[in-house]
């Protein structure tokens, strides 16, 4: 790795790193069996000011840069995409999305909490109008008096359920669509707002996903997040940030999983050879770790945009668009390379194969990196 | 309110030093550099003892031009203030300049209560330079230290003595020497990562302690470090029966004088 | 919809497995897949339709499908539940070595078995031989008239439940390949028994387990064919046995076709538009299909080959590697296109693909397979 990074940067790596043996190691695997939300360790993270280490320290954040909080995702992945996942919900959807178009007066109350770990905060965006027969459920804020209404769904709610304040996105003008919709921060105490249910899903488990009900729920006109309308500005941006994000655990789980895959290939004999000694698990080999070395610069790169405030939106997309595809195709090697013994659910491999589809996932249409990179280049 | 001073050795990370399968020569040519294990327990226990008591905690290292890497991470963990000495000499050196070194630097630039080093680095592990530290100063030096306690001037420790543990008392200033299991280092937060950056380092040039030539001539010479391997035999026993292979491979660790 | 390319008893018996995946596999193939138990009352239900032992012939009391019409029900059934599937594609495989080296006798006993209800496995890999099924440790040697087999097998589909077995074990170490041999072992011989069962990442209602042989003496006339003659057996048996996991894969693909097709005239945008209308996404779901259908013809060209007579050794090769890798392509696409409700288990797309990975590990991984087919090309 030649990126240069800066002695912080390396020290903040070596800090993580020292971290994720201590208190992430003896736990992930448990954690990927119950699914349990492990709040010791966002305690601990809290402790060490992962939770806002890229915001300014006037609002109680370490002003570490946005790399140095990249790395840190990069680290923790290495052994838990679900820890990543929390992380990346507070940090680069919920806080960020505050910081970005909060006002002085919702920066200053909302940011200092996040950054103690005092609050966990959560992005409540999708909505369940997928599931067959379930009809349409989306959020809707009719304006009365001071206050917004809420009432509707929301689903797949990463950090749902454990997070103290929401980011929830909701239709002030139905009518408008996408240029109707606006985001709001919203108290996970509010009266009429509940938990419907948390969610299984294939891997990250220990992010905890949950279904949100609103009904009723009045929230004051103060905690409109930016003007109302911009709410799809407000995701396309938020998600483009958390890519840069999602793409460092991609590199983290997949630079783990090819580790695990040279072991086993070293060690693994048939033919009365190592497997390593095959052309075809070299190849796999060899395109991975290009992969993983190419995306990581994308990461490194989008990353330091970020953090020097230039336009990122293009990178990002790029990160997210390239990060996607090679993360996917690492695991399906790696298991591979291990044959029916990567397969095994006691085997790593098969942890990691689970949780980088969680981390590759594009959820909203608006940053869809096909269509930002496109409209960057047609511009 | 004591004032405590900690030696660490910047060492190259074992974990990354490969041995070359040919002539067992070491490879450290990806290794990285690290705080040598059990000086993390000594610059723990150094910061243990001023969060109950305040008082000041700085350190000070010898190393090569490579050991000014290690000082923000030093400070990251810690100390208030690092003193270095970077020069071509370490690389030479043994317990016993290594020593003459640290103690002359010791001399020029201040007085302290209490003195911790690791009870041997991560590297040589010779467990030599805290006692020979002790002995330059003419202070008292106390080793495998499990337990400080410091009241006023005297200075409280546990030793832990093969089956058994020795508390003794001493008057500081002292050098003490302590084991791993004196406590667990904490994992510095980025707030104090990023800190590090604020607090104060000074090199200290080896030309400036004023030490003879015979100082700096260590007394021992090594003449090369190799790595050992474990040669499998490669022997396999493919009888059909199972007993078979058993009594074979019971009969040659016999004959190797096994069993 | 008819397949128009089939015979009219092949449609017959497509309609037939499809109504009865629609009935008994589908609905409880996600409850199953959760627990990780054994589908037995699948297995109940699909011995009503006859459907359970397709290739014994019809003079030993089967049906006696032939292999285009194997190849369709597999497909049905790897449509509901690519582990149910394999349940009866394993129970398949293990009667494909008395078909090629069987005596009258033999048949009998086993096909007899399978006919009456019981289920096959089929024991060849071992701790120490994956794709190197020549190294096999497992030993027979002849006491009297009976053989005495002693050795350890794993990753032996069905065989926890299994009646009777087709089990590999050398004659003669000293030869390597050539000292491998066939025999039939039923479950009710002394020194069998069924050692550690294998938690899987996916398949998990399909049984695998490891087989202790102790001393299992069984008649001198379950040798399946001449001694040394196992691993042309074993052979022979894989290059029948591809295209029906191929088969399999063409179904799992399928499901997700389907299912991410639903999903996208289902799910609205923002704006209110299902997303097919999108061409990001109609364009991946035509990739998708081409796929899908290109692996289903190439699986059928392999059958009508072997059905017409003629060697097919390469076809088989090609239809087993391009349909599971259009498994696991495809599948992990209607994931992603579905996005957290793919990834989360409210759908079952997350299933497909964490059971598509295994199609391209058993039964020869991929790169065996392009091992054969090199092999046929280079001849
Ligand atoms: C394999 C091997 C075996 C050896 N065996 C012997 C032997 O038996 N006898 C012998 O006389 N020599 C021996 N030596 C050589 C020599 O003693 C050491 O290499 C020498 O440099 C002493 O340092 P150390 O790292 O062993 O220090 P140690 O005495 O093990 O270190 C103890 C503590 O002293 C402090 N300290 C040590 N070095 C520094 C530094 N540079 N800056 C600041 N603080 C420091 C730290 O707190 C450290 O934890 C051996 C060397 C090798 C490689
Ligand atoms: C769920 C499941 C069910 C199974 N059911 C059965 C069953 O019923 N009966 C049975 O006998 N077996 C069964 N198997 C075993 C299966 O056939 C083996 O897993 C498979 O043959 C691969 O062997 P392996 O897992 O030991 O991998 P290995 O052979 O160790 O292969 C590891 C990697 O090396 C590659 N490789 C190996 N040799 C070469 C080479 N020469 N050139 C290039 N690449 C190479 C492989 O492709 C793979 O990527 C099952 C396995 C699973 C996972």
């Amino acid at each position: 790795m030649s990126y240069a990074l800066t002695e912080e940067q390396q020290l903040i790596q070596q800090s993580a790193r020292e971290f994720t043996r201590e208190y992430i190691e003896p736990i992930a695997t448990e954690m990927d069996r119950t699914g349990i939300h492990p709040s010791a360790v966002v305690q601990q993270m809290a402790e060490h000011d992962f939770l806002g280490l890229y915001l300014p320290e006037e609002f109680g954040g370490t002003e570490a840069g946005y790399l140095s909080y990249v790395l840190i995702i990069e680290e923790i992945s290495r052994m838990s995409g679900a820890v990543a996942s929390i992380l990346i919900n507070h940090a680069s959807l919920a806080a960020y999305t505050m910081y970005r178009f909060g006002s002085a007066v919702q920066k200053q109350e909302c940011l200092p909490a996040l950054c103690s770990g005092e609050k966990l905060a959560a992005f409540a965006l999708t909505e369940p109008g997928a599931a067959p027969g379930v009809g349409s459920h989306k959020v809707i804020a009719t304006k009365e008096g001071d206050h917004y209404v809420l009432n509707g769904h929301k689903c797949y709610v990463a950090n749902g359920g454990v997070a103290d304040i929401y980011v929830v996105f909701a239709l002030t003008n139905p009518e408008a669509g996408a240029k109707g919709m606006s985001a709001f921060i919203v108290d996970a105490k509010a009266a009429g707002l509940s938990i419907q249910r948390t969610i299984g899903k294939m891997g990250l488990r220990g992010c905890q996903s949950a279904e949100l009900i609103f009904e009723n729920v009045m929230v004051p006109q103060s905690n409109l997040l930016g003007a109302a309308g911009a709410g799809m500005k407000i995701v396309k941006e938020a998600q483009l940030v958390a890519s840069v994000a999602e793409g460092a655990q991609v590199v983290g789980i997949a630079q783990a999983a090819m580790e695990d895959a040279v072991k086993y290939g070293k060690q693994r004999v048939q033919f009365g050879r190592p497997i390593a000694a095959f052309p075809a698990i070299q190849t796999m080999l060899a395109e991975m770790a290009t992969h993983i070395h190419i995306a990581r610069l994308a990461v490194y790169d989008a990353a330091s945009l970020i953090e020097k405030g230039e336009d990122f939106m293009k990178e990002a997309a790029m990160v997210k668009l390239f990060t996607g595809r090679i993360g996917q195709s690492a695991l399906i090697d790696v298991i591979q390379i291990e044959g029916g013994y990567g397969y095994s659910q006691e085997m790593i491999a098969s942890r990691f194969y689970r949780d980088i589809k969680g981390a590759v996932i594009t959820e909203s249409s608006a940053a869809f990196p096909e269509k930002v990179i496109a409209d960057d280049l047609l511009a | 309110m004591p004032r405590i001073l900690v030696c660490y050795k910047w060492v190259l990370d074992e974990q990354d030093i490969k041995i070359n399968p040919g002539d067992l020569s070491l490879d450290s040519s990806k290794a990285k550099y690290k705080i040598s294990d059990y000086d993390k327990n000594a610059i723990e226990e150094a910061m243990l003892l001023v969060e109950s008591k305040e008082g000041s905690v700085d350190a000070l290292t010898f190393g090569s031009d490579k050991v000014k890497q290690s000082l923000k991470d030093v400070l990251s963990r810690g100390p208030g203030k690092v003193d270095w000495i970077g020069d071509t000499a370490f690389e030479q050196a043994d317990a016993f300049v290594t020593a003459n070194v640290l103690a002359a630097a010791i001399r020029k630039n201040g007085s302290y209560d209490l003195i911790l080093c690791g009870e041997g680095s991560s590297d040589s592990y010779s467990q030599q330079v805290a006692p020979r530290l002790a002995a330059i100063l003419s202070i008292p030096a106390i080793t495998f230290v499990q337990k400080i306690s410091i009241d006023g001037s005297r200075i409280i420790a546990t030793r832990k003595l093969g089956d058994c543990t020795e508390v003794v008392e001493v008057a500081g200033p002292a050098v003490l020497s302590v084991l791993p299991e004196i406590n667990k280092p904490r994992i510095p937060s980025l707030k104090q990562v990023m800190a590090a950056a604020k607090k104060p380092s000074q090199e200290v040039k080896l030309a400036d302690l004023q030490l003879g030539a015979e100082e700096l001539q260590p007394k021992t010479i090594t003449l090369s470090v190799k790595g050992y391997v474990m040669n499998r035999k490669n022997i396999l026993y493919k009888e059909a029966n199972q007993a078979d292979n058993v009594a074979k491979l019971v009969a040659s660790l016999a004959q190797e004088g096994m069993c | 919809m008819a397949d128009m390319t089939l015979t009219h008893e092949q449609q017959k018996l497509q309609a037939l497995a499809r109504e009865f995946t629609a009935k008994h596999i589908i609905p409880v193939a996600s409850e199953w897949d959760e627990k990780g138990e054994f589908h037995k009352f699948i297995l109940e239900e699909v011995k009503n339709i006859g459907l359970h032992c397709m290739a014994v012939p019809k003079e030993y009391g089967g049906p006696g499908c032939d292999s285009v019409s194997q190849s369709v029900v597999m497909e049905q059934f790897g449509y509901g539940c690519c582990a149910f599937a394999t349940t009866l594609g394993g129970n398949g495989l293990s009667s494909y070595p008395l078909a090629i080296a069987g005596t009258d006798e033999q048949k009998q006993l086993y096909y007899g078995r399978l006919v009456a209800g019981g289920m096959g496995g089929f024991a060849l890999t071992e701790p120490g031989a994956g794709s190197d099924a020549g190294s096999c440790a497992t030993t027979a040697k002849l006491d009297g008239d009976k053989w005495v087999l002693n050795g350890t097998k794993c990753f032996a589909t069905t065989c926890g439940v299994a009646n009777i077995m087709v089990v590999f074990a050398s004659t003669d170490p000293s030869k390597g390949v050539k000292g491998l041999s066939a025999f039939i072992v039923e479950k009710e011989r002394d020194g069998f028994s069924v050692g550690a069962v294998e938690h899987k990442m996916g398949i998990r209602s399909s049984n695998t387990v490891e087989l202790l042989l102790k001393n299992v003496r069984i008649p001198k006339n379950h040798l399946l064919g001449n001694e040394g003659e196992g691993m042309k057996i074993a052979m022979k048996t894989l290059d029948m046995a591809r295209p029906i996991v191929a088969s399999m894969a063409v179904g799992v693909a399928q499901r997700a076709l389907d299912a991410a097709v639903a999903f996208a005239k289902a799910y609205l945008d923002v704006n209110g538009k299902p997303i097919g209308m999108q061409q990001a996404v109609s364009f991946k779901l035509a990739d998708m299909a081409i796929q899908v259908e290109a692996a289903r013809q190439l699986v059928r060209n392999a059958l009508r080959l072997k059905d017409a007579g003629v060697p097919y050794t390469k076809e088989a090769a090609i239809a087993k590697t391009f349909a599971t890798d259009t498994a696991m392509q495809v599948s992990a696409d209607a994931v992603g296109l579905m996005g957290n409700y793919g990834y989360s288990k409210d759908s079952f797309v997350e299933k497909l693909m964490r059971d598509a990975k295994v199609t391209q590990i058993y039964e020869g991984t991929n790169q065996v397979q392009r091992i054969v087919i090199a092999g046929q090309l280079l001849r």
